[in-house]
């Protein structure tokens, strides 16, 4: 018993998992103030509904879930306000390919020079990356974190985002064409 | 070689990078899959795609793996504020 209160003890929660569920925050959303209100609401909202905890998992794991819905409430919510925009984009922004579908002039692939594990040593390809990463939509962002970093089922991520799995396929191709062009743009 | 079939192995390049990320997360039918392999042979553009969205995935994975186990960065300040409300909340 006395176990348990400890680790639910509000008191504890900000230094002990304060950092984490920033650092997991920073990594999912650009702003850095917008970051540190998440942890807030996440700590207030988790301190709401405390008695509700089961113990079934860790406090942090169960805050950094509370934190995981909110970062998502913000996508959805922002997402509504941009999404004409945003649909408008896909289409016509930067055109990738030709009308026959061949690669056009400017957007066709160099080889970077180092197309194996070797990559993942090379701190200027890891800067410019992140520079890029940080430069896509904030749909895009959130759709490739969701799948590639949490492993989550495709369905279940257009579910969440409220988007059509012809749009989710849509996200996943030009987030990755817009990214290996900003690498190869920006000269590796 | 004509120009012709020259031009034709160019075409098509959209449709295989959608695939090629498409695979990455479900299995393709039949016919994508021989479109997929016959484009890629044929294709020198799409074939250093391929080899580059993988890493991309792996050097994306490594930075938000990076970001969150970078420690310590929520502010003192912030800190102190979100106790603060924790305590006034708590009574």
């Amino acid at each position: 018993m006395e176990i348990i209160d400890s680790a639910l003890d509000p008191k504890q929660w900000v230094d002990t998992h304060g950092d984490y569920l920033f650092s997991f925050a920073r990594a999912r959303v650009k702003d850095v103030e917008y970051a540190k209100d998440l942890v807030q609401e996440t700590f207030l909202s988790a301190l709401a509904k405390r008695d509700g905890f089961k113990g079934q998992s860790s406090i942090r794991t169960w805050l950094t879930a509370i934190l995981k819905n909110k970062i998502i409430d913000g996508y959805r919510k922002r997402s509504i306000e941009t999404v004409s925009n945003e649909s408008v984009n896909w289409d016509t922004s930067v055109d990738f390919f030709e009308t026959n579908g061949g690669w056009s002039e400017k957007t066709r692939p160099i080889a970077f020079g180092f197309e194996d594990e070797k990559a993942l040593e090379n701190k200027d390809l890891k800067r410019i990356l992140e520079f890029c990463f940080d430069k896509l939509p904030e749909m895009w962002r959130m759709v490739f974190v969701m799948k590639h970093i949490d492993d989550e089922k495709s369905n279940h991520i257009c579910k969440e985002l409220k988007i059509t799995p012809s749009n989710f396929w849509v996200i996943i191709h030009r987030a990755k064409l817009s990214l290996r062009d900003c690498l190869q743009k920006n000269e590796i | 070689m004509s120009s012709g079939m020259k031009e034709e192995k160019y075409e098509n390049c959209q449709k295989a990078t959608f695939l090629l990320e498409k695979r990455q997360y479900k299995s393709l039918s039949l016919w994508d899959l021989i479109f997929l392999k016959y484009h890629l042979f044929n294709c020198a553009l799409c074939s250093i795609y391929a080899k580059q969205t993988l890493i991309i995935n792996a050097l994306i994975r490594d930075l938000i793996t990076h970001r969150e186990t970078s420690e310590s960065q929520l502010d003192s300040n912030t800190k102190e504020k979100i106790k603060s409300e924790i305590n006034n909340k708590l009574g």
